[in-house]
């Protein structure tokens, strides 16, 4: 039983990749303070180390076009064990959600509203991205294509005001670090901007979508959203130099320098616009996934009247999640990664194998 | 205690709401199919009724006669003054009548009367057989004739139409420097001939339809056969038919009633003055809504891009209708979100604004006595008092007083220190930008208001908030089955939203309208060339 | 109750506390309680614990018609003053006797006197850097003097002097952007710990009662942020120079001919560094330099051809004279402002681990090769100076 009868197109499904990846270009400071200037090696890295695991996303999309991830668990691994996975996956999608939601009120109230309590920033986002959850997956992805070509245009933007400001040198000396930061800064990024891909197999029923497409859909959806990151850690980067492991937020301290001729200063609004606008959709599609997985979980089909309790528990959550900042970068960098790693990765490996092997034994059977 | 309040108030919130339109009415104008309604057979006991039920009214007209040979046949018209052409009257009706010199035996009953009569003696185009007496009044209220027969249980009612109307005019609202002036009429034949003229396709149906028990307006809906979508003719007529309202003075009317939003600030049903524009929208699988005695003609199924398009946008260049297109809708951004977007800056986020004109307007602020979400308010309040009253203002009067009232409020306002004039100029720029996008000039305010209020409380953020829920609530509407706005999805539908791509780009209908026939051209870039004696010669006709 | 009816009116009563909560915009300040700072001066305190803090602050006057203009009436800035330990304290005196509160997002210049940065600035940067109403851009400058006395200064050209000096500074800039340090490229300077950081130095000149503003040059600091030295406006250029990107700028020459003077077109300096044999360290400038001229003087004895080679030759005599007189007065004092070092570790990093803890020795015994190429394409809007025969008619 499917709980959200939504429909979106392909074309949604692919900006709304984009759109998630393109989040975590702003808030790479995790990534920087690990791997400093050779931050964008290790993009690229994670990116030739993620192709695999996009397969494996892929496969279980084909294997199972109609069932989302939680039915897929249920189904794969028998009544009891799926329904133990499930909760754990229902817990990161809220731990997700949480995380971001925190984001999103820290960074804010870090930038721009500097005195607001973060709960009423997180209430503020939270009650408008429920308005999105309520009427399903097809209002939650529709400005997908919207914010991602603004941000893009924006990014762009700023690129091209920050030429004169731009020292190549600063990307010098490659790969002197030690080994072990590569291998570290490599895990961080496959699992904290790009292992978070593993939400959209909760939307995939949606999108109705055979073998051809899927991969050009996931591919195209990753590939633009890695040069999105790419061009931004670039630019951090290179304006900053040896000071970017300094910043929180390296992207808004870089829009803070633009500055043309003085006229064209204090460009740190466009900023505040893509983030909120990034996170507001990261967040909304993170609910979403939260909200359908209890539903589904659960076997009911009151999608609307659960999302606002959802809310409540995600804002109570992210409360509570970490005393300060510090500790949030602190296990950002060293606990987080070894947490998902098995989520997102080991147990979807495991689900396409178990998941093949029925299959072929069901063909057998029939 | 407060719940039993609340309680109190939920119950008569529902009973208001369901008390209107749903229930029957109590028999006062139903239709008793018994004998008194039909038509008498005895003159005079017919022309009684008539008068009676239409209350001796003083311009109610009759006028019996006799005629048939040997003057044996006698017959009665009944008329409203004043919406007949009395010439037709007399052309048409009494003088084939009265001179009728039948000079064959003659050997019918008196049954088929009325069929002769209209058959071989009217000169009339329009003639209708009745039996009931009610459908005769129905027919000398909409302008017709009624012709009674003696002794015949039939009776005609004759199209005389000939009341005074306006002529085809340009449309004071939608004013266009190139394309075509005429806009509709208060007359519906009239208006659904313009819509003809402009569509002389077969496919063009136009179906009559009756709301209204006082009005008994006329309503029409015209769609193209094979391109709109039968269900949204369905759901229209089911709309329309299932009213049991009193009256429908204007479109505007049918529009609340039928409409899939009532609550919302945005129209989700579209209207226009203009013949051509209907014209258009049936081309893309529309359904139109014609209402008699209004010139404004509704649209459904409307999208909200469709406020962003005029049809000068088609005739005029592409480049050029692409800027102004962009241009409206950052003049509709900016009358939303302008005057947030500054008390946010002012009050919250001094650090973005650049230095010298921090200086600027600080120093315009420097002794106004109120904050400035209240000069704000203030001004935006002038300013729609004077809108408003620009408007109804006769017209002599009417441009000296706005003027003198703008300039007289505005500088005195600075000058008195009430205000100060960087404020001014927002709400000057806010208000003109406005009139960009005329048709949104309610919603617009009334976001604007919200946008303030969220922006005094939680600067850029409020507003940003605010914005992700406007885009939320518009997505999430629906318009008699199509989504309101696709959000600018990576569709075909792109090309005629932001920018206005060549009309021969244009190749498909909206898809979500016309679901059935998308093609409407065969895509090529012009000019067409003559052919070099190929074996395809598709190219030389245009799809 | 119905269910329903319980649904709806606890929806009501969440929404209703929730609004309690929100009452109060916590951020709102409206303009007219706010102070606009545009200068903060650092000055050494009598007490050495203590530093004396100075801010500007621009008055905001009316401006309506009708009211008093107040264009040159009277003051128009505000000088703040207080001596404390630390920064954050001191501004927090001055929030507490004042009818408005300063913001310092329109900061324009952070002066600090000269006698304080001898002592070192790291320490004071922090507060201006962590503080998040401080923006990056603000410019550093050290006062040779008082920094209260250059805030408190009536300039002509602008009203408030924060403004002024980084008006100055910014159109310094047109010549190369190393003239105007901001508090980021000071701060990445100071955490690298080659490369010596600099700032503009200026000094206020009283003459009667109009006060000029000199820009002296730059001041020089070691690794540690404490100043160590100044090079004057003419070793400025050698060090500007030997940095690259030039636009704008003049160079004069004298020799037995007469005097001439170029403007400066562009002028780009390649560099390299290395390890030579004996593990010293060979720095190499490579300069191209396009020149115009700008002014002749004598010369009358020369044709048009002969006159552009010699003029070559004696230019790039007098830039390499410059660039290696600064580049003499840098290595006495152990300062490396090139980024020699930087260059070091970006290109050559094995090499440089192992000089990296005594780079101020191996800087001061680096060995500079210099090549300077110039390059006169134009020769302004006349081709031969009143003063000079007629050659073979070339240009």
């Amino acid at each position: 039983m499917r709980v959200d009868k939504g429909l979106i197109t392909g074309n949604q499904f692919m900006f709304s990749i984009i759109c998630f990846i393109q989040s975590s270009s702003l808030l790479t400071s995790f990534l920087t303070s690990v791997t400093l200037q050779d931050s964008w090696l290790i993009v690229i890295f994670g990116a030739i180390f993620f192709i695999p695991v996009i397969f494996i996303y892929r496969e279980i999309m084909l294997l199972f076009p109609d069932k989302n991830l939680i039915q897929i668990l249920d189904e794969v691994y028998g009544p009891i064990l799926g329904k133990v996975f499930g909760i754990i996956y229902i817990w990161f999608f809220l731990s997700l959600t949480s995380l971001n939601v925190l984001d999103l009120g820290d960074f804010t109230k870090l930038t721009i509203m500097h005195e607001t309590p973060s709960v009423v920033l997180m209430i503020m986002c939270v009650l408008v991205a429920s308005i999105a959850v309520r009427h399903g997956i097809g209002l939650v992805t529709k400005y997908s294509t919207f914010f991602s070509v603004t941000v893009s245009c924006l990014l762009i933007i700023s690129v091209l005001l920050l030429l004169n400001q731009i020292k190549l040198e600063n990307f010098l000396p490659i790969l002197s670090l030690p080994f072990k930061k590569y291998v570290q800064g490599t895990h961080l990024i496959t699992t904290i901007p790009f292992g978070e891909l593993l939400v959209f197999l909760m939307i995939h029923p949606s999108v109705k979508l055979n073998r051809k497409q899927a991969t050009k859909y996931l591919f195209w959806g990753f590939g633009l959203g890695t040069v999105s990151i790419l061009v931004v850690l670039c630019q951090n980067i290179a304006v900053l130099g040896n000071m970017l492991d300094m910043f929180a937020l390296p992207t808004l301290v870089t829009l803070r320098l633009i500055n043309l001729g003085e006229a064209l200063s204090r460009m740190e609004v466009l900023f505040s616009v893509i983030l909120i606008m990034l996170l507001f959709f990261k967040i909304s599609v993170l609910y979403y996934v939260s909200v359908l997985a209890v539903s589904q979980m659960f076997n009911t089909n009151q999608l609307r009247y659960l999302s606002l309790a959802a809310g409540a528990l995600i804002v109570c959550y992210a409360l509570t999640l970490y005393p300060s900042p510090v500790e949030h970068a602190e296990s950002a960098k060293n606990i987080t990664p070894f947490v998902w790693t098995p989520i997102e990765f080991l147990i979807p490996l495991l689900t396409l194998i178990l998941g093949k092997f029925k299959k072929r034994k069901q063909l057998k059977e029939a | 205690m407060v719940l039993l309040f609340l309680r109190f108030l939920f119950r008569k919130l529902r009973f208001f709401g369901s008390s209107c339109l749903s229930h029957k009415p109590e028999g006062e104008y139903h239709e008793k199919q018994s004998d008194e309604c039909k038509i008498k057979t005895r003159l005079q006991k017919s022309l009684d009724s008539i008068k009676d039920s239409l209350g001796n009214s003083c311009d109610v007209k009759t006028h019996t006669f006799k005629f048939g040979p040997e003057k044996r046949f006698s017959g009665a018209i009944v008329f409203i003054d004043g919406l007949v052409s009395s010439s037709t009257i007399t052309e048409s009706i009494l003088r084939p009548i009265v001179s009728w010199q039948p000079i064959y035996k003659l050997g019918f009953s008196e049954d088929e009367l009325a069929d002769l009569v209209s058959g071989e003696l009217l000169c009339a185009g329009e003639v209708t057989k009745v039996s009931l007496l009610s459908e005769l009044t129905l027919g000398c209220l909409s302008g017709d004739t009624a012709i009674l027969l003696d002794g015949c249980p039939f009776g005609l009612v004759v199209s005389t139409k000939g009341w005074e109307k306006r002529n085809v005019t340009e449309p004071q609202a939608e004013t266009v420097v190139r394309g075509p002036r005429e806009g509709f009429t208060e007359n519906l034949r009239t208006n659904t001939a313009l819509v003809r003229r402009k569509l002389k396709s077969e496919n063009l149906r136009v179906e009559n339809l009756i709301v209204g028990r006082n009005t008994q307006t006329d309503i029409c809906i015209m769609y193209l056969d094979g391109i709109a979508d039968p269900k949204v003719i369905e759901t229209v007529k089911y709309r329309i038919s299932g009213l049991d309202v009193d009256s429908i003075l204007e479109s505007g009317y049918i529009e609340e009633y039928i409409e899939d939003a009532p609550f919302s600030p945005f129209a989700t049903v579209g209207y226009t003055e203009k013949p051509d524009v209907v014209a258009a929208r049936l081309l893309e699988g529309r359904v139109g809504i014609v209402v008699d005695g209004t010139p404004i003609v509704l649209t459904v199924p409307m999208l909200f891009i469709e406020n962003f398009q005029t049809t000068e946008d088609y005739y005029t260049r592409p480049l050029y209708a692409s800027l102004v297109r962009i241009l409206r809708f950052i003049g509709y951004l900016i009358t939303v979100f302008l005057p947030a977007i500054y008390i946010a800056l002012i009050n919250f986020h001094q650090e973005l604004i650049p230095t010298t004109l921090l200086f600027t307007i600080a120093n315009a602020r420097e002794g106004t006595p109120f904050p400035a979400l209240l000069e704000m308010m203030i001004m935006i309040f002038a300013f729609e008092i004077l809108r408003e009253a620009g408007i109804r203002l006769p017209r002599p009067v009417g441009q000296a007083i706005s003027i003198v009232g703008a300039l007289v409020m505005g500088d005195a306002a600075v000058s008195a220190g009430l205000v100060g004039a960087p404020i001014l100029i927002t709400v000057a720029i806010t208000s003109v930008a406005g009139f960009l996008v005329p048709a949104q000039n309610d919603s617009a305010s009334l976001l604007r208001l919200i946008m303030m209020l969220l922006a005094s409380f939680a600067g850029w953020y409020g507003v940003s908030m605010g914005f992700l829920a406007v885009l939320l609530y518009i997505g999430s509407l629906d318009s008699f089955g199509t989504s309101y706005f696709d959000g600018f999805a990576w569709s075909t539908n792109l090309q005629d939203s932001i920018v206005r791509m060549p009309l021969w780009s244009m190749v498909r209908r909206p898809k979500d309208i016309a679901r059935n026939n998308l093609v409407r051209r065969r895509f090529f870039i012009p000019p067409l060339r003559p052919h070099s004696h190929d074996d395809n010669d598709d190219s030389e006709r245009e799809g | 109750m119905s269910m329903r009816l319980f649904k709806k009116t606890a929806a009501l009563g969440i929404l209703i506390s929730i609004l309690a909560g929100f009452s109060g915009c916590w951020d709102s300040k409206e303009i007219d309680t706010i102070q606009i700072v545009t200068g903060v001066g650092l000055d050494k305190a009598e007490n050495d614990e203590y530093v004396d803090i100075s801010i500007q602050i621009a008055k905001t006057s009316p401006s309506a018609p009708g009211t008093k203009d107040s264009n040159g009436n009277g003051d128009s800035k505000i000088i703040l003053e207080s001596s404390k330990q630390t920064i954050l304290e001191g501004v927090a005196e001055l929030n507490l006797n004042n009818s408005r509160s300063p913001i310092f997002h329109h900061n324009q210049v952070l002066l600090i006197s000269a006698d304080l940065a001898k002592e070192g600035i790291t320490e004071y940067l922090d507060a201006f850097m962590r503080d998040r109403e401080a923006r990056l851009e603000v410019l550093v400058v050290i006062v040779d003097g008082e920094a209260k006395e250059m805030l408190q200064a009536d300039f002509e050209q602008e009203k408030v002097s924060g403004i002024f000096l980084r008006r100055t500074i910014r159109l310094l800039s047109n010549v190369t952007p190393e003239y105007s340090v901001r508090m980021i490229d000071l701060a990445s300077r100071l955490r690298d710990e080659s490369i010596s950081p600099v700032a503009t130095l200026v000094r206020l000149e009283d003459n009667d009662d109009k006060k000029n503003l000199l820009v002296e040059g730059m001041a020089v600091f070691d690794s540690e942020g404490k100043m160590i030295g100044n090079i004057d406006a003419d070793e400025m250029r050698g060090y500007v120079w030997a940095m690259g990107k030039v636009e704008q700028g003049r160079v004069a020459v004298e020799c037995e001919y007469g005097r001439a003077a170029f403007q400066i077109i562009s002028m780009d300096c390649k560099r390299n560094v290395k390890l030579n044999e004996k593990g010293q360290v060979n720095v190499s400038f490579d300069v191209d330099a396009t020149l115009n001229i700008g002014e002749l003087r004598g010369f009358e004895n020369l044709t048009p051809s002969e006159l552009i080679s010699h003029l070559i030759e004696e230019t790039e005599g007098e830039i390499e004279d410059t660039i290696k007189g600064t580049f003499q007065s840098m290595q006495d004092l152990g300062a490396d402002i090139y980024g020699v070092g930087l260059d070091l570790k970006r290109h050559h990093p094995k090499q440089w681990d192992k000089l990296k803890d005594r780079w101020e020795d191996y800087f001061s015994e680096a060995e500079l090769e210099l090549d300077v190429n110039v390059r006169i394409p134009g020769t302004g809007q006349i081709k031969k100076s009143l003063e000079m025969e007629d050659g073979e008619n070339e240009s």
